[in-house]
């Protein structure tokens, strides 16, 4: 298809209003507890003809372009929309199109656009998570596939997903980058056990702990050639950043950076005229600063994402603005403290979390300065990848890894 | 800088950009330290005649538009004078020029103005007064109505060129409000007091006038205009500052972060420590933020929103301290040789640090946010 044939963006976006105008609820759906409702609304859309906006037509996308996926993310901005396929859609869906083999393009994307399917990443271990290339999940080639032993944990969603992409070692005489596979693992069957990893802030967990016990997987639910996995895996996280940016394939998943504001964002605002601290010179001006902050931080979204959505801006702009809120959303939830004093963290009463509803904010805040890259990891991926500042040196590049692993049991 | 400039905006920054690096490079700013005026009056003459002038003017009124957007246009070469942290009175011809160009009785100016955009002749702006005060409702110069005229008394403060200027924008007090009078610089009564600045090239003058008579023709800017022009007068000064600071802050970023690639340390480039580079990535986001929030200030003035005025002092109050401290980060991580009088930072820390001040500090910026929000 040419790209003359394509429906132009204002009559898309004219096609998109008015089905949302009258299928979709305002508002935004209440987080997890519902996702039978998320499942059916996605199911809406697929069968509506709006899922898989820029997913080519034979894996049952409509063979748009992302800035088609832009104009649908703006018009359906004011209703629920089924943001618990963020994963599935905005990071594993594209990786799948880039690395997949036919054979599970065929068959899997159709089934993540009609809700049919969710999909995670499987990614950080015991271990370790920023050191993601030292990963110790073993891939082990079993006639004609691969079999899978180990544990990953900071899994989002485990408990209603279907399939995994796990990241795993296959060559352990290989250096550490060049022995890996990624694998797509379904999560309901056979040596697979999932338990949930209570958060600081208490109440449900939204993050899990797999096991997996000789779980067999076919040769085509591989991604990429022999040795890839990192590449692989590289792909993945650059997805995982545009999707929690909210661009790219994100656009319309409601990923934090989308409107450059985090979810986590407390209204200090608020809190300082309910405690009179707004009146004080000293919190006055540190509310009057996170207020610059936040809209600041908005231009700064919708900056990036022109740039990217012109073609100005290639590669891994999505990591500067996660590090903008990874800097931005844990200062706010201090300023909350700040204001609230005694209030924020005494309350009433023998319910654990019935009060302080700042203070356990404040406790998980830096959940999000941490997972999907900390801050830190942001910091490489920005100095080294858009700035071409070196690597700091080090030999776990080119050494095997099980030499590796030798000199981790000297330590 | 925006993403998606049009072809002919990207021609206007490269001409200016080339410009500059060729006829203002460190080295002549450098001897320009020495120059009591800061700059040549033959090389503003050539500087001019590349036209950038001409944007602060509608096109009914002789001007130039590039994008339809007259302080995208201008922010364009705003940043490239920050880049080359070039001499000339850049901000202050612009905001003079609006003033006369907005001035119901424009067609009393077209000689002034042709003359001031091809650099005949040099224009000043005078705004503040002493005492740090950018604030128009605490000025005490007053213009009265006399005999036909008016009279003006008071002293201008901070003035940029003011010295060297020839012809002179000045608001005052009046009855019922704010006049803008435009006063030659040799009129009777005009005591002009240079100064200088932490800027290599730029000076600013003190203006004392002492029952100086003007015509009525002197009239620019009358009371029934005079706050909203002089409101919008002053958001396009706080952002095309903060885009000329972006530009300087950007090219002392490009220079450091180059030096950091070839200087060598224990072994291996400075730049490949994490210590060191994970400042950079900082900067980096703080950089965009900068150029993000002086342009979503400019669209919102080119469109006369109504949060203009919000967007315009919230991209002062970001881009001024954030700015200030990043130069300075960069003289920390260049190390030593960055406090000498040899290596070229200081000059964009000089460039930096006058922009902070000048039209009020970040602080003074967040106190109007703060104050906002209370009566909210």
């Amino acid at each position: 298809m040419t790209t003359q044939n394509l429906e132009t963006l204002e009559k898309f976006r004219l096609r998109a209003r008015a089905w949302a105008e009258s299928h979709l609820e305002r508002g935004k759906f209440p987080a997890k507890d519902d996702w039978p409702s998320q499942v059916d609304a996605q199911r809406r859309i697929f069968q509506s003809g709006f899922a898989g906006i820029a997913v080519p037509r034979q894996y049952g996308g409509l063979g748009l372009t992302l800035e088609h996926q832009r104009v649908w993310a703006e018009e359906t901005a004011p209703f629920a929309r089924p943001t618990g396929f963020m994963v599935s859609l905005g990071m594993i869906l594209p990786t799948l199109l880039d690395y997949g083999t036919e054979t599970m393009k065929l068959r899997h994307i159709p089934r993540m656009l009609s809700g049919q399917e969710a999909w995670i990443q499987l990614l950080s271990e015991p271990s370790g998570g920023s050191d993601l290339a030292g990963v110790l999940t073993r891939a082990t080639r079993d006639d004609d596939g691969f079999v899978i032993n180990g544990s990953k944990m900071w899994s989002s969603n485990a408990d209603t997903a279907d399939y995994g992409l796990c990241l795993a070692r296959v060559d352990w005489d290989k250096p550490k980058h060049q022995g890996l596979g990624v694998f797509a693992v379904p999560l309901k069957g056979e040596g697979v056990t999932i338990e949930p990893i209570p958060p600081v802030q208490g109440g449900p967990a939204h993050f899990f702990m797999e096991y997996f016990d000789n779980v067999r997987i076919p040769a085509a639910y591989r991604l990429g050639d022999e040795g890839a996995g990192w590449a692989v895996a590289q792909r993945l996280l650059f997805h995982e950043r545009n999707a929690t940016a909210g661009v790219a394939y994100g656009y319309g998943l409601d990923g934090g950076g989308s409107s450059g504001e985090s979810s986590w964002r407390v209204n200090v605002q608020d809190i300082a005229r309910q405690t009179g601290t707004l009146d004080d010179p000293v919190l006055g001006a540190r509310v009057a600063d996170d207020h610059i902050e936040l809209i600041v931080g908005r231009q700064l979204a919708e900056r990036i994402n022109a740039g990217l959505g012109s073609g100005q801006l290639e590669g891994h702009w999505g990591s500067l603005l996660k590090l903008q809120l990874g800097i931005d959303t844990p200062n706010n939830a201090e300023l909350a403290l700040a204001l609230a004093g005694a209030d924020g963290v005494i309350w009433e009463g023998d319910d654990d979390r019935a009060g302080g509803e700042l203070g356990l904010n404040w406790l998980k805040v830096r959940g999000l300065s941490i997972a999907g890259g900390s801050n830190e990891i942001q910091r490489n991926i920005v100095s080294e990848r858009l700035l071409g500042l070196p690597r700091e040196p080090g030999d776990d590049r080119t050494v095997p890894f099980s030499e590796l692993m030798k000199r981790r049991k000297l330590d | 800088m925006r993403f998606g400039l049009n072809e002919d905006q990207v021609l206007v920054r490269d001409t200016v950009r080339r410009f500059l690096e060729d006829e203002a490079p460190t080295t002549v700013i450098r001897a320009l330290h020495e120059n009591p005026a800061g700059v040549e009056s033959n090389w503003w003459r050539s500087a001019t005649a590349l036209g950038w002038a001409l944007l602060a003017l509608p096109e009914a009124g002789g001007g130039i538009t590039l994008s339809g957007g007259l302080g995208q246009d201008l922010a364009i070469v705003a940043e490239e004078f920050g880049r080359a942290v070039a001499p000339g009175a850049f901000l202050p011809t612009v905001l003079a020029l609006k003033a006369l160009a907005d001035s119901p009785y424009a067609e009393r100016f077209e000689d002034v103005i042709s003359a001031a955009t091809v650099g005949e002749r040099r224009l000043a702006y005078a705004f503040a007064e002493p005492g740090n005060c950018w604030t128009p409702r605490n000025w005490q110069a007053a213009a009265v109505p006399v005999n036909g005229g008016w009279r003006l008394d008071g002293t201008k403060a901070y003035v940029e060129a003011g010295n060297e200027a020839d012809v002179l924008v000045v608001s005052a007090r009046a009855p019922d409000g704010f006049v803008q009078l435009l006063v030659p610089a040799d009129t009777s009564g005009v005591e002009r007091h240079a100064g200088r600045s932490l800027d290599f090239t730029r000076r600013f003058a003190t203006l004392r006038f002492t029952s100086v008579e003007l015509m009525q023709t002197a009239l620019v800017t009358p009371v029934e205009h005079a706050e909203s022009a002089i409101e919008r007068q002053l958001q396009l000064a706080l952002l095309l500052q903060s885009a000329e600071t972006n530009g300087t802050v950007e090219k002392a970023f490009e220079l450091t972060v180059d030096y950091m690639k070839q200087r060598y340390a224990f072994g291996r480039p400075i730049a490949s420590y994490q210590a060191l580079k994970h400042r950079l990535a900082d900067m980096l986001v703080r950089i965009h933020s900068c150029m993000a929030t002086t342009d979503a200030g400019i669209d919102a003035f080119d469109q006369n929103a109504d949060n203009a005025h919000t967007l315009s002092r919230v991209a002062k109050a970001f881009v001024a301290a954030k700015a200030a401290a990043i130069v300075s980060d960069l003289v920390q991580m260049t190390g030593g040789i960055a406090v000498t009088w040899e290596h070229d930072l200081h000059l964009y820390e000089r460039r930096v640090a006058v922009n902070r001040a000048v039209f009020g500090t970040p602080e003074e910026h967040r106190l109007q946010i703060h104050q906002a929000l209370r009566t909210a």
